[in-house]
């Protein structure tokens, strides 16, 4: 009777252990990651790396840095028909555009027999704006021009001018050299061009600028324009 | 506690220890990956109110930090009304650390966020508060024309919660799958273990002396290999005691057979001696006293020779040698009295064998006067030596009064006589036999014993031939 009571205390014992076992166990996930938190909440952070950081040397061009801003700063627009801004306004705004128009001819960046006429700023138009990334454009609805330009600068990153001419695009690798010395960014040592066979888009980039030019004739229209590119997609360029 | 129980607390234990373990890493694993994307949105995210800061305090360069405050809380307003409860909170800092303008939750400290920016551009922070989790990262601001600081708090108290909720629900899972586990394994356990109990049955009937007693397991791995072994020790058993039960009764029977044959020639003597002494006796009756008394006593002398022979046939071993049978033949020629039949030996070649001649001879010699005392009828006992495949084959054989086949059964064992008063006559004592038995046995060979009821008797020995 001794043993079988001994039997019963042995196994009785085994059995709480068991369960004292199984219990700790079970607890392994969530003290696992108390410890874990413990490490992350005392421990400082390495923030992630940001791919497609502009360099400081290139943040100290205002074009540049502004466009590779935009690429974070974009959607907060606001949009003005005509009609919307006052007379004295509107001929300020519309002087201000053939200006700039004006210097792109004069630059070269604009073969001069496309240049567009006082006429073509007539009729209605839509201004869109945005003050967060400092960028302003203007869509002529009639002649269908579209100029867009950085405030702050003053300098032309796009303009679209309709053309039956489509010998204008002969010298686009001339144009775009033009359109460098314009925005200031011909210093930048790795410009690379892009096939000139390839197509009706002729193209230059530099990775250190970040910066993607391009001047293509599409069917009845001219097209030059600047944007920021990340580094991922500069490197498609070259393939 | 029984071994399938063991079994089951072993598995249950290494699954819980498996699971949660593994479920442990796993939920941290993805929790770890759900704090990188946040981390790298947060990133992100906090670059572009970076710029978007410096972009509204543009404006304010130069003055004084009450123009700072209205550009960023009215750039917080526009946040709030563009993005709603997803516009990240932040402080402005002025260069020596002043909270200019903040909507940061009051439970993150302006310290804890100062420090968080004084981390630099490349660090960051996690900071608990109450059950509110936030991430930190702290910028200088670039083109403002003073240093100040720009700290954003995203707030990542879901991904936490989420991870506790997956922590709840793996916690109920996996005692959902102990207990189902538990069951399962206690089954298998006692399915897996039922041919052990089986051998624990037939061991306990054996050790009751159940030696029939077996297990029947027909699987293919180790126990049904154990269950074979252990039928096979249990047949040997049985066997062996059998064999020692069987050795038992013929000890009693050599015991009692062995006092019958001491008692009756020692009351004789006894007899006959006590006669001598208690009175004077005719010449007649002292002659025939003495006579019975020596005859005995010869009996019993002759009979302690023979069991001493046969002790010693058990105990030595015998050593053989190549023998001539021809010798052998020549020996027990001369070892035997006069008798009144006549007595042909006949050998095939010259053979030779492996045998202890002596004992050989005594063989032969016992098995002749058995037949000389089975009465032949034709008044001959013929020994012959035969060559065959397996050796030499020598018999004694007779046309005397043979055995029935019950008496063959016993006629062997010590002891034992056919006719036993006739035996007792002349000088007989029952072991002659048993001796020849024991001689055979000790020449690697066994006696054959042919003999029909009044046709006769030829008794073999088949002797190993002697290589040349």
């Amino acid at each position: 009777m001794k043993k079988s009571w001994l039997d019963c205390l042995k196994n009785g014992s085994i059995l709480l252990l068991t369960l004292l076992c199984c219990t700790l166990f079970l607890r392994i996930p969530k003290l696992w990651g108390r410890w874990c938190d413990e490490r992350l909440l005392n421990t400082p952070l390495q923030r992630p790396a940001v791919e497609g950081m502009l360099s400081p040397e290139e943040k100290e061009i205002p074009l540049l840095n502004a466009l590779y801003k935009k690429r974070y700063l974009g959607g907060n627009s606001t949009y003005k028909s005509s009609g919307e801004i006052s007379a004295s306004e509107e001929a300020q705004l519309k002087e201000k555009v053939s200006e700039m128009i004006g210097r792109l001819v004069e630059a070269g960046v604009i073969p001069a027999e496309l240049a567009p006429g006082e006429e073509s700023f007539a009729g209605e138009y839509q201004l869109k704006s945005d003050e967060l990334s400092g960028f302003e454009s203007i869509h002529f609805e009639k002649s269908r021009i579209v100029v867009e330009w950085h405030k702050e600068t003053g300098r032309v990153i796009g303009c679209q001018v309709p053309t039956e001419n489509a010998e204008a695009l002969k010298d686009a690798s001339v144009l775009l050299e033009n359109y460098k010395t314009y925005l200031e960014i011909e210093n930048l040592d790795d410009w690379k061009q892009s096939d000139p066979k390839n197509g009706s888009v002729q193209a230059c980039w530099s990775e250190k600028g970040q910066a993607y030019l391009h001047c293509s004739g599409k069917p009845n229209c001219f097209e030059i324009g600047i944007i920021s590119l990340p580094p991922v997609e500069m490197k498609k360029l070259d393939g | 506690m029984k071994f399938a129980q063991k079994l089951t607390i072993a598995i249950l234990l290494l699954l819980c220890l498996a699971l949660s373990v593994g479920g442990a890493f796993s939920i941290q694993q993805n929790f770890a990956h759900a704090l990188a994307v946040a981390e790298k949105q947060d990133t992100l995210l906090h670059l572009r109110e970076c710029y978007s800061m410096e972009r509204a305090l543009t404006k304010t360069q130069e003055k004084k930090n009450t123009e700072k405050f209205l550009a960023a809380q009215q750039y917080a307003l526009e946040q709030q009304a563009a993005f709603g409860q997803s516009s990240p909170p932040f402080t402005l800092f002025s260069a020596t650390g002043t909270p200019i303008y903040s909507n940061i939750p009051w439970q993150v400290t302006y310290m804890e966020q100062w420090q968080t920016a004084q981390m630099g551009r490349n660090s960051g922070r996690y900071l608990k508060k109450e059950d509110r989790y936030f991430l930190l990262l702290g910028s200088p601001l670039e083109e403002t024309g003073e240093n100040l600081w720009f700290v954003n708090a995203f707030e990542v108290t879901d991904l936490f919660s989420e991870r506790e909720r997956q922590l709840r629900q793996y916690g109920v899972l996996e005692l959902a799958v102990l207990a189902l586990a538990g069951i399962a394994a206690a089954l298998v356990a006692r399915l897996l273990t039922r041919p052990l109990r089986r051998l624990e049955q037939a061991s306990r009937k054996i050790a009751q002396g159940t030696y029939s007693s077996r297990v029947q397991i027909s699987s293919k791995d180790e126990l049904g290999r154990l269950g074979e072994s252990f039928n096979a020790m249990a047949g040997a058993v049985e066997e062996h005691m059998a064999a020692l039960e069987e050795e038992g009764q013929k000890q009693k029977r050599f015991v009692a057979a062995f006092t019958h044959e001491i008692k009756t020639p020692m009351t004789a003597i006894l007899g006959y001696a006590n006669l001598l002494r208690s009175a004077e006796q005719p010449a007649e009756k002292r002659q025939l006293a003495a006579n019975y008394i020596y005859h005995e006593a010869n009996r019993l002398e002759h009979l302690s020779r023979s069991l001493l022979a046969l002790l010693g046939l058990e105990k030595e071993t015998v050593r053989l040698e190549p023998t001539a049978l021809s010798a052998v033949l020549a020996d027990l020629r001369r070892s035997l009295p006069k008798l009144d039949i006549e007595l042909q030996t006949q050998c095939e070649g010259e053979g030779r064998v492996l045998a202890d001649r002596v004992l050989l001879v005594d063989l032969l010699r016992n098995l002749v006067l058995n037949a000389v005392n089975a009465q032949p009828a034709d008044g001959v006992v013929r020994v012959q030596c035969k060559p065959t495949a397996g050796g030499w084959l020598v018999t004694v054989a007779d046309k005397g009064r043979g055995m029935s086949p019950k008496e063959l059964e016993k006629v062997l064992e010590p002891f034992y006589r056919v006719d036993k008063s006739r035996a007792r006559e002349s000088g007989g004592n029952g072991l002659g036999l048993s001796l020849c038995d024991r001689i055979a046995k000790a020449h690697g060979s066994a006696l054959q014993i042919e003999s029909s009821p009044g046709k006769g008797t030829v008794v073999s020995v088949l002797l190993k031939e002697a290589e040349e």
